[in-house]
């Protein structure tokens, strides 16, 4: 199991290489002269011209500027915003954990909702629980995050008043006050993930409850239960847990917009902000540490795989 | 087999030829005429079709000027003159849907087609000459998936500035990678099929096989992909509008409309926030029924019963579930029993009695009865061998007796099996249950796939017995130890933490025994234990099944096709063939005076040593499928002493029938047993 980890570690680091290129060569999308453009496109005054493009190194060829910026992102300093003239690795590091906290609360609501409306489809295919979620996860997988959470605001905020439409607060500060004001953010987010993971479950439940093995399980005189949650799900959680790497991405993507709709102080408003403005520096820290935390929980889900398909495991 | 035994697994489809099959049409007409019995996919391409005409006329069939303000006529509810009402600014919000039509159309047609087009050369390439070329983009694209979606498309969009152009070349590039590596897998997939490797041999140009060959199998995946990219790519530009990144307002998109709505009229007048949300909404879902629909047509699972709504009334179905005017229950891991009459026990009771055991499928061509009318007993130590070629029934008839098929599609739809005076078939779940493994044990086909990869055999065969015992993890370690030592495996305590994938198929096989006999069943079921290993470990495998029969004095129901086997270890034996039993009596008789011209076939058939030079004898003609079971007797179309009536009478089982030479009376299902002298062997 160790050497598994180490193993895919060391696959990662080229890989970073690469991204971190890709992260860093964004900058080459601005059109026309970049500092021009930086600086604050036609307005933009000679000497801001030449205070970005010294800042930026926008001289010098691509590859010295990028060894300049790895270099740099290495050690943590993803520069100053262009405007605010604060450093991007501090604001991040205040913004990433609310932003993460959002992510595992909406990954959370997708496992809770997700992962039992599977198994009872799987149960009983073209059963009426089936056909119920199949109705209802087409419309979760169907619905954005973005409508579906402003719904929720007009339903439980505006409405019934029972939640707050909007706002944070920190859960080290006040925990039922983080609760309430993540639960309609982490719902609107987590609802496409509990549709896509309950019909990816159901399919791949289908499959290994057909199999052999599990027949032996039956035939051994296994109740459902012992059938179900012990012999089926660990396998059909192997092409699952796939999936589920594959989720994080869209969930972080979701992020941003969901942060922006419930003015939560992620991530989200600080990219859309930076992004608006041209701000280089922070759209390419953002971009580079939503890719690293992205490759990071897949290749934890990478090794969950391993530990679930003892083929991996044992070599 | 599986539990949920598809019935065209049950013979070769050899031999079909009297079931009526589709009219062939052409492949895409029948492609249109299945999706077309999907209501989905007809409802989602109606609309689609009515939102792409709305976009394409856009301004033309608007009833208003989508940017015409109306300060007085603001925020009025859907009435006949604004057919869905007007906006904060007065504008009519119909006429602005149907314009941000044009956007959300144009842009998921020109992403998906543009990033399929790029995707499609690379991925070909990459996947048929692979290498180092393949290995460089098969990186970068690594790379490109990592990003979270939305998060780089609102950088390169916010970077190439804001607009609806900059918004699709966005799109396209985040869609690139993932069509990449669909087209490369399935490349891959098709590279390694014979007819392309055959392609090869014969010298055909590279540039031939793949638009020839690999192209038309790599259409299939992309079509399904691209057509399930459209719905996200709807998503993503409605959210990128949102944004404020893609159309600008004053100009209407779907997602600009939404963010209108929510920051100006969110607590004033919160019904605007439904349409245009409802319509990204709508539009993602038709698009993701016709990639759903599309994967089911395009791909050989469209045969699943379960997806089929359009079943005649008279089918298996509906019978079914108004059978005596109640839902029919059917639960995992249980056979559903249909019957309406309950045979009696046999006197005197044996350990087990099948008594007129008829068995269906339900199947999409109607029901299929695979198993018809089987009675058999095996008594207290006894060893009856079932044997038959493939597609007789034997492995069903097995299964049921444990009630393992699946229902749907497998129901008992006649008989009883009475194991100790017990009806099995009356059993509950849980009553079932109790007596699987503990008294009724099985031996499966396949070692391979038999065992769960995710365990270790200690864990396997340690669940056998605490499924039935309430003992401790170590009494069932220990016992486990015992019995992998009594089926011979070497260093038992090595392998009980090894995982299946670790060990041989005649080990597996072994293992397979051993949790069988973990609770010391009364009856062991082994269904062609020996079928999926090599000759030698074949051997080793029955002396050891042998000497554990009589170890342990077991009942044994040996399911075979191989009679060597069955004159090796078997007491008695029952013949079937096509669903029925042809002809049972005690091993000696049958097998020296056989009754029956199929029995004869069979001893015939068996490769016997001594007679080396003599061509192999063999049956001619093949079992029917059992959707085409010939009338009167079931092996007329291949006996040799065939008569007119053999080929229109229904042949009973003659119970006790002494034959033509009178002295060994036994079962058997011929018309002629009296008069034929029939050739049996030492």
């Amino acid at each position: 199991m160790g050497t598994l980890i180490a193993r895919r570690l060391l696959a990662l680091v080229p890989l970073l290489i690469l991204v971190s290129f890709f992260v860093f060569i964004l900058i080459t999308l601005v059109p026309g002269d970049a500092s021009v453009e930086l600086a604050g496109g036609e307005n933009a005054t000679p000497e801001r011209i030449a205070e970005v493009r010294q800042e930026l190194h926008l001289d010098e060829p691509v590859f010295q500027q990028y060894g300049r910026w790895l270099g740099n992102a290495v050690q943590g300093d993803l520069g100053h915003s262009l405007y605010a003239r604060t450093s991007v690795s501090q604001d991040i590091a205040e913004r990433l954990p609310i932003t993460l906290s959002l992510v595992a609360a909406a990954l959370l609501v997708g496992l809770l909702v997700g992962v039992p409306l599977g198994i009872l489809a799987a149960m009983r295919p073209a059963g009426a629980v089936d056909k119920a979620s199949r109705f209802g996860t087409t419309l979760g997988i169907s619905i954005p995050e973005y409508w579906l959470a402003i719904i929720l605001v007009v339903l439980f905020a505006v409405d019934l008043r029972v939640l707050p439409p909007s706002g944070y607060v920190p859960f080290f500060e006040d925990p039922l006050g983080w609760l309430e004001h993540i639960v309609l953010p982490a719902v609107a987010l987590g609802t496409w993930s509990a549709a896509s993971l309950s019909r990816q479950l159901r399919a791949a439940l289908i499959d290994v409850l057909d199999t052999n093995y599990v027949r032996t399980a039956w035939a051994k005189g296994g109740s459902t239960r012992v059938i179900v949650v012990k012999h089926a799900l660990k396998n059909a959680a192997i092409p699952v847990v796939t999936i589920l790497a594959l989720q994080i991405g869209f969930l972080m993507g979701g992020t941003v917009i969901i942060e922006e709709i419930f003015t939560i102080p992620g991530m989200g408003p600080y990219f859309l902000r930076g992004v608006i403005s041209f701000d280089v520096p922070v759209i390419q820290g953002v971009v580079l540490v939503f890719v690293l935390a992205a490759l990071l929980l897949s290749t934890l889900a990478d090794i969950t795989y391993g530990f679930l398909n003892p083929k991996v495991r044992v070599q | 087999m599986s539990l949920r035994t598809d019935v065209n697994e049950l013979a070769p489809v050899a031999g079909t030829e009297a079931v009526p099959t589709v009219r062939q049409a052409s492949p895409r007409r029948r492609l249109v005429r299945r999706l077309a019995h999907k209501r989905g996919a007809v409802l989602a391409i109606a609309f689609l079709a009515v939102v792409t005409i709305a976009a394409i006329f856009g301004t033309a069939v608007a009833p208003y000027d989508p940017n015409a303000q109306d300060i007085l006529n603001s925020n009025h509810l859907p009435s006949w003159s604004h057919l869905l009402g007007t906006d904060d600014l007065g504008r009519d919000i119909l006429s602005r849907l149907i314009v941000g039509a044009r956007v959300s159309v144009r842009i998921s047609l020109q992403t998906v087609l543009l990033a399929g087009l790029i995707a499609l050369p690379i991925g070909l390439v990459s996947g048929y000459i692979g290498g180092r070329l393949d290995n460089l983009l098969m990186r970068i694209v690594d790379a490109m998936l990592a990003f979270p979606p939305l998060v780089l498309a609102i950088a390169v969009a916010g970077l190439l500035g804001k607009g609806v152009g900059n918004v699709a070349l966005a799109i396209t590039i985040v869609m690139v990678p993932g069509f990449t590596r669909l087209v490369r897998a399935s490349t891959l997939a098709v590279k390694e099929e014979t007819f392309v490797e055959a392609s090869r041999s014969i010298g055909t140009r590279t540039r031939r096989i793949l638009s020839h060959r690999v192209l038309p199998n790599v259409r299939s995946p992309l079509i399904v992909g691209m057509s399930l990219a459209f719905g996200a790519a709807i998503l993503a530009e409605a959210g990128l509008s949102f944004l404020g990144l893609s159309q600008q307002p004053p100009n209407a998109s779907w997602g600009n409309m939404l963010r209108g709505a929510y920051d100006r009229s969110l607590y004033t007048h919160p019904w605007q926030l439904w349409i245009p949300g409802g319509v990204i909404a709508l539009m993602v879902l038709a698009y993701n029924t016709l990639g759903d629909a599309l994967r089911d047509v395009l791909s050989p699972a469209q045969w699943a019963p379960t997806r089929d709504r359009r079943r005649k009334p008279w089918q298996a179905w509906n019978v079914l579930r108004t059978w005596r005017g109640r839902r029919r229950k059917t639960r995992r891991g249980l056979t559903a029993v249909t019957r309406i009459e309950v045979p009696p026990m046999r006197e005197p009771a044996p350990l087990l009695g099948v008594e007129h055991l008829s068995v269906e499928f339900d199947t999409e061509q109607g029901r299929v009865r695979v198993v018809d009318d089987v009675s058999f007993h095996v008594a207290s130590g006894e060893v009856l061998g079932l044997v038959g070629e493939s597609g007789s029934g034997k492995t069903v008839t097995s299964l049921s007796i444990m009630r393992l098929l699946g229902s749907p599609p497998a129901r008992i739809a006649e008989g009883a099996v009475y194991f100790e005076g017990r009806d099995l078939f009356a059993l509950s779940f849980d009553e079932m249950r109790a007596l699987r493994g503990s008294e009724l044990a099985m031996v499966f086909q396949d070692p391979m796939t038999s065992l769960n990869p995710a365990f270790t055999i200690g864990d396997q065969l340690r669940e056998a017995l605490r499924l039935h015992e309430d003992v401790d993890r170590a009494t069932a370690q220990a016992r486990a130890r015992d019995m992998l030592d009594l089926v011979q495996i070497p260093a038992p305590e090595q392998r009980l933490h090894e995982y299946p994938h670790q060990l041989s198929g005649g080990m597996r096989q072994r293992v397979m025994l051993a949790i069988a006999l973990m609770c010391r069943p009364k009856l062991l079921i082994a269904d062609e234990p020996t079928t999926a290993l090599d000759v030698t470990i074949q051997a080793q495998m029955l002396d050891l099944l042998r000497s554990l029969q009589q170890e342990l004095s077991l009942s044994v129901i040996f399911v075979t096709h191989d009679l060597g086997v069955v004159a090796d270890i078997c007491d008695r034996v029952a013949v079937m063939y096509s669903g029925q039993i042809v002809e049972q009596g005690a091993v000696g008789e049958v097998f020296a005076h056989p009754q029956q011209p199929y029995t004869e076939g069979l001893l015939a058939a068996m490769p016997q040593t001594g007679q080396i030079g003599d061509a192999l004898y063999v049956i001619p003609g093949q079992v029917p499928h059992p959707r085409a079971w010939p009338g009167g007797c079931r092996f007329h179309p291949r006996c040799a002493y065939v008569l007119e009536a053999c080929r229109s009478e229904t042949v009973p089982l003659t119970v006790g029938s002494d034959g033509a030479t009178a002295h060994t009376p036994h079962d058997v299902r011929c018309l002629r047993s009296r008069e034929l002298d029939l050739r049996g062997a030492q």
